[in-house]
């Protein structure tokens, strides 16, 4: 389990994209946009906050190991928009659909057709793991051991 | 020299997989083994490796939803899971020429299209179901539970345990549960859909409409798959969901507050009124059975799952003790 979980932060790692993002590239503001937007649908929609972590996650994946052109700005908002609709829904017990979600004023808006092609090459590029390791994981475990196993009151939650 | 090229083969398959994805092309089909809820299935054959292997086709409906969350989330849980007893997805392929138009009129068919490649087995449990020996049956039994206690010990529900979704492989010697594509992790207070589950082996709590549910619903199912290797027919094979009940009572006698606290505030509770009072007897049907094996059954099917016996205390029954 371990051994995955490393090799997936490498595959993040590796190339140049730690490298790419400091150096203030298009990956930069790319990824700065999309966490913005991520953000408003996410408040819109009341998703938790697991489900924009991972749309994050999976962005950051898919553009270290895809080399992302310039020329085509709109291939970011798809992107984007594949990585939340993917993400919420894995998270979230009702999701809109793919069209229902570009709210916000996006700056492109794509039909379902297009979402859905662009979701599977994100799949096949994050080689279908969709599951990763978040410091949400541990926060219920933690909440568990200090309330000592008793059910979790939205008291404690909102003292957190 | 002309021997530093690589054979025609492998630079196909460098072709195709522009994200590490590999295609269908690497696999030769065979034939088609059956239908499930998500697709077809076809038995294929692995070109490179010439492994033998199960190609799950996942339908892609153009809806709004884009690529169906069910799938996602049997895919994530299959790839958690991680144990014998449990079906392997070894990868997930993608049919070439995803793009519009693209290719010729063959391509055309499965263009876009998904496939789980599931390890090969060579049937289902429904199959030996009615005419397996005692010891094969708790050999099953033993693997049924082993896979499932895994699935539990992993905060994750199956919710459709039947003959269908088990599948055997070996000559008969090993047993895998499959079909995850209802199964969902769950948590201790979560609340979730009561349309799970095939109607003969839907535990009573769900037919009540519960939606706070365990475990235990897992086992009931268990319970009467155990129940039909020993009767050679289904235990409780009800058409509607009335009679799926009015048969459970019969043999399990009538659930009131005594020997199932909390059941009358299940929705449906008040729906239902007992024909005759009915008193257990469920152990009535398995006289002529070994009487450990007939212990067990009694401990899977109780009413009230809270007492249902869990998993792991069922591999430590004296049954799975006891050698034949």
């Amino acid at each position: 389990f371990m051994e995955k979980e490393v090799e997936q932060m490498v595959e993040t790692a590796r190339g140049e994209y730690l490298t790419k993002l400091s150096n203030g590239g298009i990956e930069l503001s790319c990824r700065i946009a999309a966490i913005d937007w991520i953000c408003k649908v996410q408040a819109y929609y009341s998703f938790g906050p697991l489900c924009a972590y991972l749309a994050v996650n999976y962005l950051d994946r898919f553009l270290s190991s895809v080399e992302f052109s310039n020329d085509m700005p709109w291939m970011q908002q798809l992107l984007i928009v594949a990585c939340l609709s993917l993400a919420a829904k894995m998270e979230e017990t009702a999701a809109p659909g793919t069209l229902d979600l570009q709210v916000c004023n996006p700056e492109y808006v794509f039909d379902a057709e297009t979402i859905h092609r662009m979701e599977i090459i994100v799949l096949t590029t994050l080689k279908w793991r969709m599951q990763a390791v978040t410091p949400f994981t541990y926060i219920g475990h933690f909440l568990d051991k200090i309330n000592e196993g008793n059910r979790i009151t939205s008291e404690l939650i909102s003292r957190c | 020299m002309d021997g530093e090229e690589a054979p025609p083969g492998a630079l196909n398959l460098a072709d195709y997989a522009p994200a590490g994805a590999r295609t269908v092309d690497c696999f030769r089909r065979i034939r088609k083994i059956g239908e499930g809820t998500y697709g077809e299935v076809f038995e294929a054959m692995d070109i490179i490796t010439g492994e033998r292997a199960a190609l799950k086709k996942i339908k892609l409906d153009d809806g709004k939803e884009g690529f169906p969350r069910q799938i996602l989330r049997e895919i994530k849980l299959l790839k958690k899971l991680d144990h014998e007893n449990i079906i392997r997805l070894k990868e997930i392929v993608v049919s070439p020429g995803t793009a519009h138009g693209a290719g010729g009129s063959d391509d055309y068919m499965y263009r876009g299209d998904i496939y789980m490649v599931f390890e090969y087995m060579d049937h289902d449990l429904k199959k030996v179901l009615h005419h397996s020996t005692p010891s094969q049956v708790k050999y099953y039994m033993e693997q049924l539970l082993k896979g499932l206690h895994y699935c539990h010990v992993n905060n994750v529900l199956h919710r459709d345990i039947k003959g269908a979704n088990l599948l055997i492989s070996g000559g008969g010697k090993l047993l895998k549960l499959a079909d995850f594509g209802l199964a969902r992790p769950f948590t201790r207070d979560g609340s979730f859909t009561n349309h799970v589950i095939t109607l003969w082996y839907r535990p009573p709590e769900l037919l009540l409409g519960a939606t706070n549910y365990a475990e235990a619903v897992d086992i009931w199912s268990v319970g009467c798959i155990f129940a039909e290797f020993l009767l050679r027919k289904p235990l409780f094979p009800g058409r509607t969901e009335q009679e799926q009940l009015s048969k459970i009572f019969e043999l399990c006698g009538f659930p009131n507050e005594e020997n199932w606290p909390g059941v009358s505030k299940l929705p449906l509770y008040k729906t239902i009124r007992p024909t005759t009072p009915t008193k257990r007897r469920l152990r009535d049907i398995f006289h002529n059975f070994d009487s450990h094996a007939v212990d067990l059954i009694d401990r899977m099917l109780i009413l009230n799952p809270t007492e249902r016996i869990s998993a792991h205390d069922a591999l430590c029954a004296a049954y799975f003790i006891t050698k034949m």
